[in-house]
């Protein structure tokens, strides 16, 4: 995607968010948020009136020379508006907690750790391990250079759960299919860890032969 | 191996090495795959033209890194800076690695899911 595409999509997202608040929030009028002007002073303006001045900004980048110390002035807006409803209960349902940090990682819409949230690692992901994770990553989000080492290590134990996770769909497929004919051409180490990420009252039909080398249905 | 290979060939390779290990160090990497007669400039132009959307160059043309690292990066950063409270400023040490194109173009993109994800909770 281009810059101006992705301009163009901000733009786009800031007038839905826009009309849904309108509708959504009771009494909008009362809540107010700075914003960033040009000169680079700071305005405290209505709520909607402030989502009118991004919209607007957006409408001016895009028409100039698309410059950062610009878009550095919208993204400091952007930001007071985020913390705005981040930080109050009237506008959104949403509880903080105490780790805003962990729980915006835990949420699979927007997390970059969605995919040891999905299906079958449910089960086995430890949330003790993850919360770890989290916060080795969130110590190095303060420099790129420790980032990229953090993130590299991260990133292929990802690669290991995407590859597993077509194994399992793989082996899931097969015993709906029931031709377990499929399964006995395939390495039997990967049926083992097939099952060892299903709870035993899921598919606890099926039995390793050990003796035979196959998969055999009670 | 450098004399019959076509820049594409070898982003091909780049993206490779990148899907594991995240970010390259370009010369290392010519100098690793026996590529030296390549030349640096021609596989970040077919980087800048073509590959935009899985490979990002740093601001000196030096390291090659995935998107998702870089995405990423700029995604947690975000988090924690709404978790502290504190103001984002691209003009900071913070991003001084990043070109202000793929800055803006990318910071676009998770500022357009946030909106999302607050409407979600709204």
């Amino acid at each position: 995607m281009s810059v101006k595409d992705s301009l163009n999509l901000l733009q786009k997202n800031i007038i839905n968010f826009q009309n849904i608040v309108k509708e959504s929030i009771f009494n909008l009028g009362k809540f107010k948020v700075s914003v960033i002007k040009p000169n680079n002073e700071t305005e405290l303006m209505p709520l909607s009136m402030g989502l009118y001045f991004i919209r607007n900004t957006i409408k001016e980048i895009l028409n100039s020379d698309i410059k950062l110390k610009d878009f550095n002035k919208l993204q400091k807006t952007i930001k007071i508006l985020f913390q705005k409803f981040i930080d109050t209960n009237e506008l959104i349902k949403f509880d903080k907690g105490e780790d805003l940090f962990k729980k915006l990682n835990e949420n699979d819409s927007i997390s970059p750790f969605k995919l040891l949230f999905c299906d079958v690692f449910q089960e086995k992901i430890k949330r003790d391990a993850f919360k770890a994770k989290c916060n080795e990553l969130k110590e190095c989000v303060s420099n790129f250079n420790s980032f990229k080492e953090k993130f590299k290590e991260l990133n292929s134990k990802i690669q290991y759960f995407e590859a597993l996770r077509k194994k399992l769909e793989e082996y899931q497929n097969i015993l709906n299919s029931g031709n377990l004919k499929k399964i006995n051409q395939k390495n039997l180490e990967d049926f083992r860890l097939f099952r060892s990420f299903y709870p035993l009252n899921a598919n606890s039909e099926y039995l390793i032969d050990i003796k035979n080398r196959s998969i055999i249905k009670i | 191996m450098g004399g019959v290979m076509d820049s594409k060939e070898v982003i091909e390779l780049i993206l490779k090495e990148i899907k594991t290990n995240s970010y390259i160090n370009i010369s290392e990497f010519l100098k690793k795959n026996k590529l030296k007669n390549f030349k640096t400039k021609d596989i970040i132009e077919e980087i800048e033209r073509n590959y935009n959307k899985q490979l990002i160059l740093d601001l000196k043309n030096k390291e090659v890194y995935s998107y998702n690292l870089v995405y990423n990066y700029l995604k947690l950063k975000l988090f924690k800076l709404l978790e502290k409270g504190n103001d984002i400023d691209l003009s900071s040490d913070d991003f001084k690695a990043f070109k202000p194109d793929d800055l803006i173009r990318i910071i676009s993109i998770i500022d357009s899911e946030f909106l999302n994800y607050l409407l979600d909770n709204i």
